[in-house]
């Protein structure tokens, strides 16, 4: 019997699942939390408990798996069967990355799929294949968590940091303001041992850039911030004289970052964002005058 | 615009009698959506709406969830609460006590008035040990099967350590992680080097103060207890607070309401928790309460009842409790007093001996 094409994913013939007695949910006389089970849902975990009983870890159980899933991706259980399945028959793993591939769309949200994808990373060794399968996630959502924090996992344990500022390059000029990529290149450029060949200078003149078509992006400041902190004011002077003279005094942005990279300036700048660029943080700024040492 | 209260109660009620089919996608976190349901009945003073039975029934329904294994590594017992019931029969990790569940598990119990007597609480302390690893962040079950392993899980692990006034494991080695998780941008991640979150940030903040208040931590530490003023303070294991305290600021959107990451749309839920961090540090007079009001009562609460995560949307059982929350952080006339690093109104909070 082989494994269930995609498309008949979401409807099972429950009559070769016959020979087995279901098991039924060992829920009490008036549990908490009750759920509107669909029919097929509650056959299905009624089937799922009598195979898990019984420890069948067969091409049927798969199947079952998949239904199951479909119906609750969150499902943990039903997710550590199924893996135990493939440790049973290896034969089915090639297939389980092609459909995990399909259904993607499906599970974007969710912890349990990256979990399962992680774990037959560590049978499979083909990072290769899983790095590009995140950029293919990216191209329907550039922000998604769990597909950054997955990407970031496999940086870490493979090592392999070449295709990471072009990924992000391409990112930002697609989306400037998506702050998932601006963190990931801060971690492979500022944080991470990987050794890429590229100077701080050609950094601050990509972020110049950005920072000239995007004034307003939080992201992009956090970024020159984070540099800031990361590497002091003294390589900075090019930087901060530019965006000086590019952009308007009554950037908010711009003078907290003057604030912060020169601090002879930060009592000034803060009492000009509390009494006329950025009234309404008022409070704010006045508490951030307070915290200015004194001198 | 006004709190509908009354729809608001019958939306928790009428998910208590039974949960749409919709949130069949959250079998497995069943714990956690009763949670939402009690607490969000509990922040409008309508628990007494629960009858006798309910209250005995859902009691034992939790308690039917217990679990008490024994490992055979550690040679000793170990204690928690799973999320859901699947069979009488053992499948793979199902039986194991989960840290979410458990820790929804004993809120509920508290918000359905049990002492939490039947809980072996050495063996929970067992179990906490069991689930943390190296780096002094938690894996969700003992088992070494599972993967969910960030900042939640280590948060969950202090609620449950607080809640039973129990021991927590390496109190050194969680408080090194939570440090490594603030980022450049001053929020924490829910991993090292991932993106400043704001939920992530909530659990990094309540997890501090929980931990570094505690007394069997300030022993594990070596704190001095004795002295007149306090020698530490929670915020001083915060390797950047102002750069954090920006972060959090700009938070909120010109709606009101707030998002969870820089340059994100806004979301009900992070009210809640941007609020809540904020309460922590003792700032939240740097955001504007009107507009945190307005935001909720006017674009996400519900004409049904309940509130949606964006406006929209249909409301959903968390983000209607989360979003209750997020107003009875500053409204002492309508909710009762809550508590600001555990997720529960005060008077539920258990009392320490």
């Amino acid at each position: 019997m082989d494994a269930l094409e995609p498309e008949l994913e979401k409807i099972l013939d429950f009559e070769q699942y016959g020979t087995l007695t279901p098991i039924a949910q060992d829920d009490g006389v008036n549990p908490l939390a009750k759920i509107n089970y669909s029919k097929e849902y509650e056959q299905g975990m009624a089937y799922f408990r009598a195979l898990a009983a019984k420890q069948e870890y067969s091409i049927r159980a798969f199947n079952l798996t998949c239904f199951l899933i479909m119906h609750n991706p969150a499902h943990y259980t039903v997710w550590a069967y199924r893996f135990q399945v493939l440790n049973h028959i290896p034969e089915l793993i090639p297939q389980e990355l092609a459909w995990l591939d399909s259904v993607i769309e499906d599970f974007q949200k969710n912890y349990q799929v990256w979990h399962h994808r992680q774990k037959l990373l560590g049978i499979t060794k083909d990072y290769k294949h899983e790095l590009e399968f995140t950029k293919d996630m990216f191209a329907s959502d550039a922000k998604n968590y769990h597909v950054w924090s997955y990407r970031l996992w496999i940086l870490q344990s493979f090592q392999d940091y070449t295709e990471e500022l072009s990924l992000t390059s391409y990112l930002l000029e697609d989306d400037v303001y998506n702050n998932s990529a601006w963190n990931h290149r801060f971690y492979v450029l500022f944080e991470s041992n990987a050794k890429l060949e590229r100077s701080l200078q050609d950094e601050l003149d990509f972020l110049n850039d950005k920072l000239s078509k995007s004034p307003d992006n939080q992201s992009a400041w956090n970024y020159l911030s984070g540099i800031l902190k990361k590497v002091g004011p003294n390589q900075l002077g090019g930087i901060a004289n530019q965006l000086e003279k590019q952009l308007p005094s009554s950037n908010r942005f711009l003078l907290e970052f003057l604030a912060e990279y020169d601090p002879t300036r930060s009592k000034v700048i803060y009492e000009k964002l509390a009494n006329e660029v950025d009234t309404d943080n008022q409070l704010l700024w006045n508490w951030m005058i307070q915290q200015v040492p004194r001198t | 615009m006004q709190l509908t209260v009354s729809k608001h109660v019958a939306f928790f009620q009428r998910h208590l009698i039974l949960l749409p089919n919709p949130y069949e996608e959250h079998d497995s976190e069943r714990m956690a959506l009763g949670f939402f349901c009690l607490l969000g009945l509990d922040l409008l003073n309508a628990l007494d709406k629960i009858s006798e039975e309910d209250r005995e029934s859902w009691i034992e329904w939790i308690y039917n969830n217990y679990v008490l294994l024994y490992s055979k590594e550690t040679k000793k017992s170990y204690a928690g609460f799973r999320g859901f019931a699947t069979g009488s029969t053992p499948i793979l990790n199902e039986q194991e006590p989960q840290l979410a569940a458990t820790s929804f598990a004993i809120s509920n119990l508290l918000l359905l008035g049990d002492n939490l007597s039947r809980i072996d609480k050495q063996a929970v302390e067992q179990f906490l040990s069991l689930c943390q690893l190296p780096g002094g962040h938690f894996k969700s079950t003992a088992s070494t099967m599972c993967c969910d392993q960030d900042m939640r899980q280590l948060y969950l692990a202090t609620t449950i350590a607080t809640l039973l006034n129990i021991s927590f494991p390496h109190t050194k080695l969680s408080l090194q992680y939570i440090q490594k998780c603030q980022n450049y941008e001053g929020g924490f991640s829910l991993t090292p080097y991932a993106e400043a979150h704001a939920g992530a940030t909530f659990c990094a903040l309540a997890s501090l103060k929980l931990l570094v208040n505690s007394i069997p931590t300030q022993k594990q530490l070596g704190l001095d207890q004795t002295s007149v003023t306090k020698p530490y303070e929670f915020q001083d294991y915060i390797p950047d607070k102002k750069r954090l305290l920006l972060w959090l600021i700009n938070r909120q959107q010109s709606s009101g309401g707030f998002n969870g990451r820089t340059n994100k749309d806004h979301d009900t839920c992070y009210s809640y928790w941007v609020q809540g961090s904020l309460q922590l540090l003792g700032a939240s007079q740097f955001i504007s309460q009107q507009d945190v009001k307005s935001f909720l009562l006017c674009q996400t609460q519900h004409k049904f009842g309940g509130f949606s995560k964006i406006p929209g949307e249909f409301p959903d059982v968390l983000h209607s409790s989360l979003g209750l929350y997020a107003l009875a952080f500053n409204d002492k006339a309508n909710f009762p007093e809550v508590e600001h690093a555990i997720c529960l109104p005060t008077r539920r909070m258990p009392i320490k001996k």
